[in-house]
């Protein structure tokens, strides 16, 4: 599946877009398997239930995207097949149509069509269940459906069914009757089922916002049935979950090639076949139905009446006399959602569109009302703060011509008021305009703790610039305070490089630099005190050595010695003996000391 | 005498203590983000009662479109008049004064993103960051107002505004379409038949489009019968022998019982059947490829060469005639005229 949405003004269709697990109640198992000492130690294992819900038996409303043809509307569907846009993309196929199958059978297949499997096999199991959607969208006309609303499950659907619905009792939901003949010719099959549902994304970019929200997918479950053209219609979104004594493996009959549609009823041509009592009502395909009971001829006027009033295809019961009783067999089925139309007149998409009056704001259906100016005013009156009434002009934000931006700022609605050169009267479209703003921003207690926020900062950061400005008066900087920046460092900097200047040499560990400014070792005042002939003269009687007063002396060269090793020191014996004599000599010295 | 919480000696220790004044990161006159979504949403008139948009009803009658540009100034006087709230004294005012034209310039940019936010694709502080690197100035706003049974029947239809009148036929998703293709501000539902869209700059062409997960099924008639064209994978009908005006299609098979139901199994079977002579037909292997052949494409609306007053118009639009008064002042016939009057009476 994409996760990418289609391009702009395409979309992308998918057969079914299925969950990895369809609802239902679910156990999970957790066994942890650990060998210790080459034997298996299990530990305890743990289970857990979890059960899937989705709608099953209501479809809440936000659930429905849209609806076609348009719910209460009035057109020309006749060439339309309804269909409903779920916005749960995998409503459809969120649970499985039934767990027996095979009371449904296998649709006849021709071998070279590729065909829809609605239940692909799954290795290890025989049948599994796959995306043949649990829903289908009925279309009735009216009359010949009945709705219910509050029945109880149990109610309207077989014994068995509801058995494998699996289900507590006493859930009750809205429900749809119609005759079992009508619901037989109108019900897909399975394979049509799988056909009629489908899922597309398609590109949100454009669209208002309730749809621009979304992330562009939709399931789509499509009718089968053609509205005719001055009916009126209900389109039924069923639930048809288990429902396998409706469902059928293969849809009936193709109508004869020579039976041209276009005659809702085949079944109207039943007159013949009543008209002979006790003869078999023949389909027009040929089954034989039901048999009716000889009714006699009074009451056949009214049964066949009955007939065509209920709109039967083909009238099933038992007449019983007197009184005559047509027993129609029913069904009822669950009903997740419906909606009405009418297929009257034009109305579709693009006959709306077509028909729509297109002009500039500004433009009026009968000429001169209401009277607006060629600038888009309007008059109007108002109440003004004198208590009398007064004419003034109007116009909204929306105008028929590009305008110039006012610049200004305004501070109250009087500001905004003008008056027109023109008429004279007050045009109070900007002060209206104030005045919204203000209602709407006084109504929202956020904004206005907001707004606070905003002038507080502000007024915090004036605050600010103003103690640098004034540090910036009282302290001569070398640089200009910045708010972006620190002001401890600037200031510092500044004061250390005033205190600094001046001052040649800091460090002077031993007070050498301030004894040498001493009158009596300057050679200068030496000099001169002494009348002596040169200043070198004085510098070589104070000591001459520039190191005695902390210059820079170099060192004197080192003596070159020849590398030598331990072995040759050892080796040298007259050295060694000289400093044997040597020491012996020191020894005998000390010796003599002490005695002495 | 009350003594003052804060001695000055303390203030400006305070003051030098402080490591940094203010991050370099955030400008003066940033708004708080919340502030700035109401106040960028108040600008495209989001949440404006209808009344103030229409004063009256019969300028928006039934199925009617109305184009219109959106006036800048009213927009501002919207947003002045929310500031206002709360501003008690000359403090406000002057700070207002101070700041307005940094906060019209600020909305001028995240009016752009209020439909990014309605949509709840992104948070405001990652849309904003993205959009304040684009600096263009504030376009002209541009829009209609649609009250019809198309709105109500199909809402979700698609909107899109283009800069040049782009020829039918055209794919929307192409690369030259979207680059005519102008920003949609606004689009939404004020009420159940009638939409309002905003889009920033002029439009010459504006369509509106069924909408696509809504597209029907359709069939139609011919001799009587009702019939479905082929179609090819991507939707399109098969033109016979390559002429266009004629398409390839075929009987729509409904069930014996029921004439107004369509027989799928049996149009299925058709479908498949039919491409032994029709080969571009769309192959029916599921629903998605069923839904392809019997679908109708989406209607799609043009509004072009809409009245476009721009320039022909020589008043600004409004009793304000300010900016008009000073132009005629200016012109060389009207100084003629003074100085005449002047010549023969002022003496």
């Amino acid at each position: 599946m994409s996760t990418t949405p289609p391009p702009v003004g395409s979309m992308y269709l998918f057969d079914d877009i299925t969950p990895p697990l369809v609802d239902n109640s679910y156990r999970l198992d957790v066994v942890t398997n650990v060998t210790y000492d080459g034997a298996p130690a299990n530990l305890a294992s743990n289970s857990g239930y979890f059960n899937i819900e989705g709608p099953r038996f209501t479809l809440p409303a936000t659930d429905v995207a849209g609806v076609f043809p348009p719910r209460n509307g009035h057109g020309g569907f006749d060439e339309n097949i309804p269909q409903i846009v779920i916005s749960r993309r995998t409503l459809p196929w969120e649970r499985r149509l039934t767990s027996r199958p095979d009371l449904i059978g296998t649709p006849k297949r021709d071998a070279n069509d590729p065909q829809p499997n609605p239940f692909p096999p799954v290795e290890g199991q025989p049948q599994e269940y796959g995306p043949a959607p649990w829903l289908a969208l009925l279309l009735f006309e009216e009359g010949e459906y009945k709705l219910h609303q509050n029945v109880a499950l149990k109610s309207i659907m077989p014994a068995d069914v509801y058995a494998r619905l699996e289900v507590a009792d006493g859930i009750t939901c809205d429900s749809i009757e119609v005759e079992e003949s009508l619901l037989d010719s109108v019900l897909p099959s399975l394979d049509e089922l799988t056909l009629l549902a489908h899922a597309r994304q398609v590109n949100v970019n454009d669209r208002e916002l309730n749809a621009a929200r979304t992330d562009g997918y939709y399931a789509i479950v499509m009718g089968n049935r053609l509205p005719a053209p001055g009916a009126k219609y209900r389109a039924c979104l069923v639930s048809l979950e288990e429902r396998t004594d409706l469902v059928k493996a293969d849809p009936p009959a193709v109508a004869h090639p020579l039976f041209r549609p276009g005659l809702e009823n085949p079944g109207l041509n039943l007159r013949a076949e009543i008209a002979a009592p006790g003869s078999a009502v023949m389909l027009d395909s040929g089954t034989p139905q039901q048999t009716l009971i000889n009714v006699g001829d009074t009451a056949e006027s009214r049964i066949l009446q009955t007939v065509q009033d209920r709109n039967v295809a083909y009238a099933i019961g038992v007449v019983q006399a007197p009184p005559y009783q047509i027993y129609i067999l029913t069904q009822q089925l669950v009903l997740l959602h419906s909606w009405q139309f009418e297929c009257t007149g034009t109305g579709t998409f693009r006959d709306y569109v077509q028909r729509i009056n297109v002009s500039m704001t500004g433009t009026v259906e009968e000429q001169g009302h209401p009277p607006i100016t060629d600038t888009g005013h309007i008059p109007m009156t108002v109440m003004d703060r004198a208590g009398v009434q007064e004419s003034v002009w109007y116009r909204g934000p929306l105008v028929p011509m590009p305008l110039t931006r006012d610049p200004l700022t305004y501070h109250s609605a009087d500001q905004c008021r003008r008056v027109t050169p023109e008429t004279g009267a007050e045009d109070i479209s900007y002060a209206a305009a104030f005045e919204a703003g203000r209602l709407m921003a006084a109504s929202d207690p956020r904004l206005g703790q907001e707004l606070m926020r905003w002038r507080r900062e502000s007024y915090r950061q004036s605050v600010r610039t103003d103690s640098l400005l004034a540090i910036q008066s009282a302290i001569p900087l070398a640089e200009t305070l910045e708010i972006h920046r620190p002001v401890a460092s600037v200031v510092a900097v500044s004061a250390a490089s005033h205190m600094v200047t001046g001052i040649s040499q800091v460090g002077d560990r031993y007070g050498v630099g301030a004894v040498s400014r001493a009158p009596g070792l300057d050679p200068s005042q030496l000099q001169a005190a002494w009348n002596l002939s040169s200043v070198e003269e004085a510098t070589a009687i104070l000591g001459g050595s520039p190191g005695a007063t902390g210059a820079t002396v170099a060192a004197p060269a080192q003596t070159a010695r020849p590398v030598t090793t331990l072995n040759e020191v050892a080796a040298d014996t007259t050295s060694l003996n000289l400093l044997q004599t040597t020491r012996d000599q020191v020894l005998t010295g000390v010796q003599l000391k002490l005695e002495s | 005498m009350r003594t003052p919480w804060i001695h000055s000696s303390a203030a400006l220790k305070e003051r030098l203590r402080r490591p940094i004044q203010l991050e370099t990161s955030e400008p003066e006159s940033e708004m708080p983000p919340y502030m700035e979504l109401f106040l960028s949403h108040l600008r495209l008139l989001v949440g404006v009662p209808f009344d103030y948009l229409v004063p009256d009803d019969r300028l928006l009658p039934d199925e009617s479109i109305r184009f219109f540009y959106l006036d800048r100034s009213w927009t501002d006087r919207l947003v002045d008049g929310a500031i206002a709230v709360g501003k008690i004294g000359t403090r406000e005012q002057a700070h207002h004064h101070g700041h307005a034209p940094a906060v019209h310039q600020q909305l001028d940019l995240s009016e752009r993103v209020v439909r990014t936010l309605q949509r709840g694709l992104m948070s405001f502080t990652d849309a904003k960051s993205g959009n304040d690197g684009n600096a263009a100035p504030a376009d002209v706003i541009t829009g209609f107002l649609l009250r019809s049974s198309a709105v109500s029947g199909w809402p979700q239809m698609d909107v899109r505004g283009y800069r040049t009148d782009v020829s039918e036929p055209f794919d929307p998703s192409d690369a030259k379409a979207l680059s005519q293709q102008l920003t949609t501000l606004r689009l939404e539902l004020l009420s159940p038949g009638l939409m309002i869209a905003l889009f920033q700059g002029m439009p010459q062409l504006v369509i509106l489009e069924e909408p696509h997960h809504g597209v029907q099924f359709g069939v139609h008639l011919g001799n009587g019968v009702n019939r479905v064209y082929l179609r090819d994978a991507t939707g399109h009908q098969i033109p016979i022998g390559g002429h266009s005006g004629f398409y390839q299609e075929m009987d729509l098979p409904v069930r014996a019982s029921n004439s107004r139901v369509v027989h799928v199994a049996e149009l299925r079977r058709r479908f498949n059947a039919i491409r032994a002579t029709v080969p571009t037909a769309v192959p029916i292997t599921g629903s998605a490829s069923f839904a392809i052949a019997v679908l109708d494409p989406p209607w799609r609306q043009r509004f072009e060469g809409t009245v476009d007053q721009a320039g022909t118009q020589a008043t600004s639009g409004g009793f304000v005639a300010h900016i008009n008064i000073a132009e005629r002042v200016a012109q060389n016939t009207t100084l003629e005229e003074v100085r005449n009057l002047v010549a023969t009476h002022g003496a």
